[in-house]
């Protein structure tokens, strides 16, 4: 089959949208980013384009491809900045799209509910997952050389929560770290950006990998970052702050409900090797079962009818 | 937080139409000042002042049918979110109502809301007056009566609601539906307060009133 993905952007879409494409690639389908133009897309001429508001490109009208587009909420509760804004949706509804999907699960259909009861779209329920194309590794005790490691950014709106939970325990913990990231780190935690190239063995080289969310997902438990997934992948121990309904995902996932028991577990688990392997082989396993971009893929490609290439995708 | 009026003293259970009997307390011109917590139980109270204190007073509580209980609590969530601290949000939070409340049965099977109300009931050192959300402004009035505060009825009476969850002009019992099964659940696991307060409602209907499959309600 073959599928354009919207240009590659920078920020957590870029990389959560190389985790469909290497996910379609791992089984043998055709995958590229769409340039933008009439001319490549009429040459490549896919059976399906995924785009997203928030990173617009106007489809061809007549087409035939299916189309599918990313979404923020749009629903009966007001999520303010979250929801999606008037503009994007009258630019969504003018591509006529067959299906829209955004970062929550099937449990969270009621904050993107009005695409359907308003529009008749369908809304496809598309969390972000692992890149098991990237991110799988083995857990091996003598690539431990950390007991934390952390990967990302850091500015206003994420420091919200960041800097009461993480920033917070890499403070108070006695415990050797390593954070690399962008963005507005204090200079004395973060070491830096990191190659993406190297990402993978960095996740992997952590006895445990803290998980920060931001203040809407706290609240609502939607767009909750890849990072668990490629943490687990990577066979180190994921200890979430608190994200309601997270348990969902990977029901052995440690959360802590307030700061000072994240700052608890994460030293719990620094301190207790038994306890922290057992766990990281279960995260992991919960994870490559069901949370994967392979995943995701085939629940996007069956929604739209493409039964053949969503079975593919598991195979 | 408690409130204590002249004669008698609120204990608040969360959604139960607490915030209406405050703001109908202050629109009768009562008397009435705070202690403790939104939802101190008695106990708590008597970090401030000892039993004495509230040994003359009427201790009135209002509760609500554990099906609507549900609604509203869910709704004023996903509404306002969850929150990680609470025990109920962090064991059983979802957006999906009927997911929600199934979460809530597996953690408490033998009902959150008996739960709930008995730790304010039962904790208190004497009978308590209980009045019922289906019923709010007349139970109230019945409650000061019975305490013998001076308070004028219309006010009371007159007070307009509050803290609705009200999304995009839907209430909690539009966005929350059960299902005929579920309602069966939560009758069996919320039994004590059921029997105890609401033996007198005939299933059949409940299920009219908070089922889809019994009505033409849809979200």
């Amino acid at each position: 089959m073959k599928v354009l993905t919207c240009h590659r952007p920078g920020g957590a879409f870029g990389y959560i949208s190389d985790g469909w494409v290497n996910a379609l690639l791992s089984k043998g389908h055709q995958a590229h980013r769409w340039d933008g133009s009439k001319e490549s897309w009429d040459a490549f001429d896919p059976d399906l384009y995924i785009g997203c508001s928030g990173h617009r490109q106007d489809v061809p009208k007549n087409r035939r491809a299916k189309v599918a587009i990313h979404v923020n909420p749009y629903g009966p509760v007001d999520l303010k900045s979250i929801n999606e804004s008037k503009d994007n949706i009258t630019w969504v509804l003018e591509q006529n799209p067959d299906a829209v999907f955004g970062y929550g699960d099937e449990e969270d259909k009621i904050l993107w509910s009005f695409w359907d009861e308003r529009h008749g779209i369908t809304w496809i329920p598309m969390p972000t997952a692992a890149d098991i194309c990237i991110f799988n590794k083995n857990l091996d005790e003598n690539k431990k050389i950390h007991d934390i490691v952390y990967l990302g950014g850091r500015w206003e709106y994420k420091a919200i929560t960041m800097d009461s939970y993480l920033i917070h325990a890499l403070k108070t913990l006695d415990k050797s770290f390593m954070v690399h990231g962008w963005g507005d780190w204090p200079q004395d935690i973060c070491s830096g950006g990191l190659a993406d190239d190297m990402a993978a063995d960095f996740l992997n080289s952590g006895k445990i990998g803290p998980c920060s969310a931001e203040k809407h997902t706290h609240l609502h438990g939607i767009d909750v970052p890849e990072r668990m997934f490629k943490v687990a992948a990577c066979g180190t121990l994921i200890i979430h702050d608190p994200v309601p309904a997270v348990k969902r995902y990977i029901p052995s996932i440690v959360v802590a409900q307030n700061p000072d028991n994240f700052v608890d577990l994460c030293r719990h688990y620094v301190e207790n090797d038994g306890e922290r392997i057992q766990l990281v082989e279960k995260q992991k396993s919960e994870v490559l079962a069901a949370h994967t971009y392979h995943h995701r893929m085939h629940t996007m490609l069956s929604s739209l009818g493409f039964d053949d290439a969503a079975t593919s995708m598991l195979n | 937080m408690a409130l204590i009026l002249p004669k008698s003293m609120f204990l608040h259970i969360p959604k139960t139409g607490g915030i209406w009997v405050r703001n109908a307390i202050k629109r009768a011109n009562i008397d009435a000042f705070e202690y403790g917590e939104q939802h101190s139980h008695f106990n708590e109270l008597l970090k401030y002042r000892d039993e004495q204190f509230y040994k003359n007073k009427l201790i009135f509580t209002f509760i609500r049918h554990p099906l609507s209980w549900y609604q509203s609590r869910w709704a004023f969530r996903v509404k306002h979110g969850w929150s990680m601290r609470h025990p109920l949000d962090f064991n059983c939070a979802s957006n999906n109502f009927c997911q929600f409340v199934e979460n809530c049965i597996e953690y408490k099977p033998e009902g959150w809301v008996s739960w709930l109300y008995q730790s304010f009931i039962d904790k208190a050192p004497k009978d308590v007056f209980v009045g019922k959300q289906e019923n709010l402004a007349g139970d109230l009035v019945n409650a000061l009566h019975n305490a013998g505060e001076a308070f004028d009825e219309q006010l009371i009476l007159g007070a307009s609601r509050a803290n609705v969850s009200d999304m995009h002009g839907k209430s909690s019992k539009d966005m929350a539906v059960y299902t005929v099964d579920l309602i069966d659940k939560v009758l069996d696991s919320e039994k004590t307060i059921i029997d105890k307060y609401y033996s007198d409602i005939n299933p059949s209907s409940l299920y009219q009133q908070y089922s889809l499959e019994y009505s033409d309600v849809s979200i």
